[in-house]
């Protein structure tokens, strides 16, 4: 392995400025990380971490170009992919540093982009060392969140931001296919198809809009079982056959609460302790979302079995072995759809979130919690609502003293029924801050 | 199989013309030498046949020649104005092998025209070939038919609403259905708002490219019952029993280049109108499955806008380069196509194809360029799942 040979081929840009070829659309994060990488008054770096084909990679690559097309000196922009099926040996940080062009420009700091930075053993003591020095502007990425967040914690406070990145949104989607002065909202009721195309494929972005929605399943299950389990976990040396087997059960009982022990009987009679690491280890994928039980104790909360969702809602449909139509399946899409939106307006909001089980055995879906108010949320595919879903909701939201309920459903009328408000699922995603009365 | 005795060794003329099999594959070819014919004073078609210096020689089997019959007489049907009836047009198989076709025009519906590149074209017979008719020859042959006071009337209301839409100078779609003698529609039936409300009522794609808006009631007015989305389409169904589909170019744009005319979209809104127009006229009026009704689409400011060839799903497609009618400002026919009720409710999407190819004509492009999810033999569009 030759480590100048491959940093060379991967910062094309170095020999002749060439203008790396990208995507053109951008993901509503890539500006947020492109003004702090651009912010020289803000030493923080950025770790940039989400699941595969999210489109970190590609956030890289373009902010590469934009650095470029603004022109910023080629050579002080390193690239590195520590997951380039080209290394052969560990590498170490310093190594690619090293294979930097001789010749910079030392009046402007250095742009560094380390992608898929868990690969390498000691790169949270150099991310920590190149922050204090205050030369560099970093950014890093990773598809695990474990290992990042294991050796970032403590050290990382004060020294850098941590930067979610999952899949599209509805509204991110639809963007896409808007243009200047047409709302996603117009998008969404001019072509109702994009909405279907969504809640079918997902939100990675290479598939997203892809109308052939058997390939993209196919694909999903290809890369994701092959990149993400296979070639992932195999580093762990755990058994990845189980995990894979768990990671499609996962996806087929996407909203289960989690019982190790009867799951384990389910994919075969596995070993619990077996089990209960594949769990850790598919949470670390990001592929998998894990949610708690809501209690005012938190030890209660901490004992209580946890609900595991698709991150995705494109893999339920991947993974399933029913057709896409059957209710069982779309009700799974609509509450890890939801859920993936609720995620992204909880991390802006500093809301927690939650789903609600009571030893009478009834639940509630989600459990929006900010300092000001308790919101209980229901999802349900169905396009009529029945009168003992707002039964049940208005009555976990009268014993738990919350502030207000909200009522998912596949119908078109918004409306408010016993006080819960009855809202369209598509209007949720669209505009879940709206709904949920936060600012954004 | 017919038992008519094959020309082979007989000279071409006036009433007598030869072509191989591999003519089928351009109808228009064919609907070009029947216009002749028809326009003179009729003759015999043989396609199967080849010939040396004008006289038949070999036979040139056509494959599957029942199948090959039926299709060319859909074509011709397509292609010629006004469509020629079963007593003008004959379409026998002789030998398995060879298609007769027996051309007998009728006076009074002279002239007859090819539909070509959105324009009607006017052929005679002379000899053994054909050359455009003269102004002369097109007025006499109009003053010897006998035209429908009915008909005139529809076509005169469509030409006005077509100039008016026209004179507003907006890149606009625009789609109506109207039957040619005169008949009310209840606006305040309450299926209508089924209809408008909710796709498969109609028989629609709950997702496809249709005039359905699920979260808005129908607006009610003194002449018509609307549903639309402002600025981009709306759906009228008048008291007159008329029905009209009209909105932005915008709405025709699916993906691609900018102003990019998807096809499929295109040819979903016809299809989805028809099925609508096929509905409404079946179950709410007294219209017989005989009855006449007549359709047309123009494209208003459509210079800037482009078609490609083939399927969007094909590689070809990718490749191939977008096309413009550059012959006017506007697309638009003088006359509506004429359809029958009981083609309306049972092939809405051959009525579809037929709006479709008028369009892609005028933008020069062949009928093969018609996306292949429309399937002739079926006369129906398969969408994939």
């Amino acid at each position: 392995m030759n480590i100048n040979e491959i940093t060379e081929a991967q910062n094309p840009w170095w020999i002749d400025a060439r203008i790396p070829h990208v995507p053109e659309f951008r993901r509503v994060l890539h500006a947020s990380v492109f003004a702090q990488i651009t912010d020289v008054t803000d030493r923080r770096a950025v770790v940039l971490r989400g699941p595969r084909q999210v489109g970190k990679t590609t956030i890289l690559r373009q902010i590469i170009r934009d650095l470029i097309q603004e022109g910023w000196p080629p050579e002080n922009l390193l690239y590195f992919d520590f997951s380039d099926e080209r290394i052969t040996d560990d590498l170490t940080i310093q190594e690619v540093l090293a294979a930097r062009p001789k010749k910079q420009n030392i009046d402007l700091p250095n742009v560094i982009l380390f992608d898929e930075v868990g690969r390498t053993a000691d790169w949270d003591r150099w991310l920590k060392r190149a922050v204090d020095q205050e030369r560099d502007r970093i950014t890093i990425t990773d598809s695990s969140s474990t290992i990042l967040r294991s050796g970032s914690m403590e050290s990382g406070l004060g020294r850098w931001d941590e930067i979610i990145l999952e899949g599209m949104t509805l509204g991110e989607f639809l963007g896409i296919h808007g243009s200047d002065g047409i709302s996603v909202e117009q998008v969404a009721e001019r072509h109702p198809r994009l909405v279907e195309l969504y809640l079918r494929n997902g939100g990675f972005p290479e598939h997203a809009g892809n109308e052939n929605t058997m390939q993209v399943s196919e694909r999903l299950r290809k890369d994701i079982v092959g990149k993400a389990i296979l070639h992932d976990l195999v580093r762990y040396g755990v058994d990845v056959e189980g995990a894979k087997r768990l990671f499609v059960y996962l996806m087929q009982n996407s909203g289960l609460i989690l019982n190790v022990s009867s799951i384990a009987k389910e994919i075969g009679d596995r070993d619990r302790r077996a089990v209960s690491e594949w769990i850790n280890l598919l949470e670390d994928t990001q592929l998998v979302s894990r949610i708690e039980r809501y209690s005012v104790s938190p030890a209660t909360r901490q004992k209580a079995h946890p609900k595991f969702y698709a991150s995705d809602h494109g893999l339920i449909s991947a993974f399933s072995v029913l057709p896409y139509d059957e209710q069982a399946v779309q009700a799974r899409i609509s509450e890890a759809v939801t859920f993936r939106h609720l995620r992204e307006t909880a991390r802006r909001n500093h809301a927690e979130l939650y789903f609600y089980r009571n030893y009478k055995h009834q639940e509630c879906d989600f459990v929006w919690v900010v300092p000001e108010q308790t919101i209980g949320i229901e999802v349900t595919a169905s396009r009529r609502v029945r009168s003992e879903k707002i039964d049940n909701l208005a009555q976990i939201i009268a014993n738990e003293k919350w502030d207000h309920g909200i009522l998912l459903y596949s119908g078109l009328d918004l409306r408010k029924v016993q006080g819960i408000d009855i809202v369209p699922v598509r209007k949720f995603l669209l505009s879940p801050q709206s709904i949920l009365g936060v600012s954004q | 199989m017919n038992s008519r005795a094959l020309p082979i060794g007989r000279s071409e003329g006036v009433e007598l013309e030869f072509k191989s099999a591999a003519v089928l594959n351009q109808p228009s070819v064919i609907a070009k030498e029947a216009v002749g014919m028809l326009n003179e004073r009729g003759g015999s078609l043989w396609i199967g046949i080849l010939e040396d210096e004008g006289i038949a020689t070999t036979i040139d089997p056509v494959e599957d020649a029942a199948t090959a019959a039926r299709a060319l007489r859909d074509s011709l049907i397509d292609l010629i104005e006004p469509p020629p009836t079963e007593d003008e047009l004959i379409i026998e198989v002789v030998d398995d092998v060879v298609l007769h076709v027996a051309l007998k025009p009728m006076q009074q519906r002279r002239p007859y025209a090819l539909l070509k590149g959105g324009a009607r074209n006017y052929v005679i017979r002379v000899a053994d070939r054909n050359r455009p008719m003269t102004r002369d020859e097109i007025m006499k042959h109009f003053q010897g038919s006998r035209g429908d006071p009915a008909l005139e009337v529809v076509t005169q209301r469509f030409l006005q609403r077509k100039n008016k839409l026209a004179d507003e100078g907006r890149e606009r779609f625009w789609l109506r259905y109207e039957s040619q003698s005169p008949c009310t529609i209840d606006r305040q039936d309450p299926v209508l708002e089924t209809y408008l409300r909710e796709a498969e009522a109609t028989g629609n794609r709950e997702l496809g490219w249709n005039f359905v808006v699920p979260d808005r009631k129908p607006v009610l007015s003194r002449d018509r019952l609307s549903t639309g989305i402002e600025d981009y389409r709306e759906v009228s169904i008048m008291r007159s029993g008329a029905i009209e589909l009209l909105g932005e170019m915008e709405m025709l744009h699916w993906k691609g280049n900018p102003k990019e005319i998807w096809a499929l979209t295109l040819m979903e809104y016809c299809a989805s109108v028809a099925r609508l127009a096929g509905k409404v006229y079946d179950n709410l009026t007294d219209l017989g499955r005989d009855s006449a009704i007549l359709v047309d689409c123009a494209l208003f400011s459509v210079s800037e806008w482009g078609l490609k060839p083939g399927s969007p799903r094909s590689l070809n497609y990718m490749m191939g380069n977008m096309v413009h009618y550059s012959e006017a400002k506007d697309l638009m026919w003088n006359d509506p196509l004429s359809v029958s009720m009981d083609d309306l409710v049972n092939y809405p999407d051959h009525i579809a194809f037929r709006l479709t190819r008028r369009v892609f004509e005028a933008f020069g492009l062949r009928e093969d360029a018609i996306p292949g999810e429309y399937d002739r033999q079926e006369k129906r569009i398969n969408w994939p799942e």
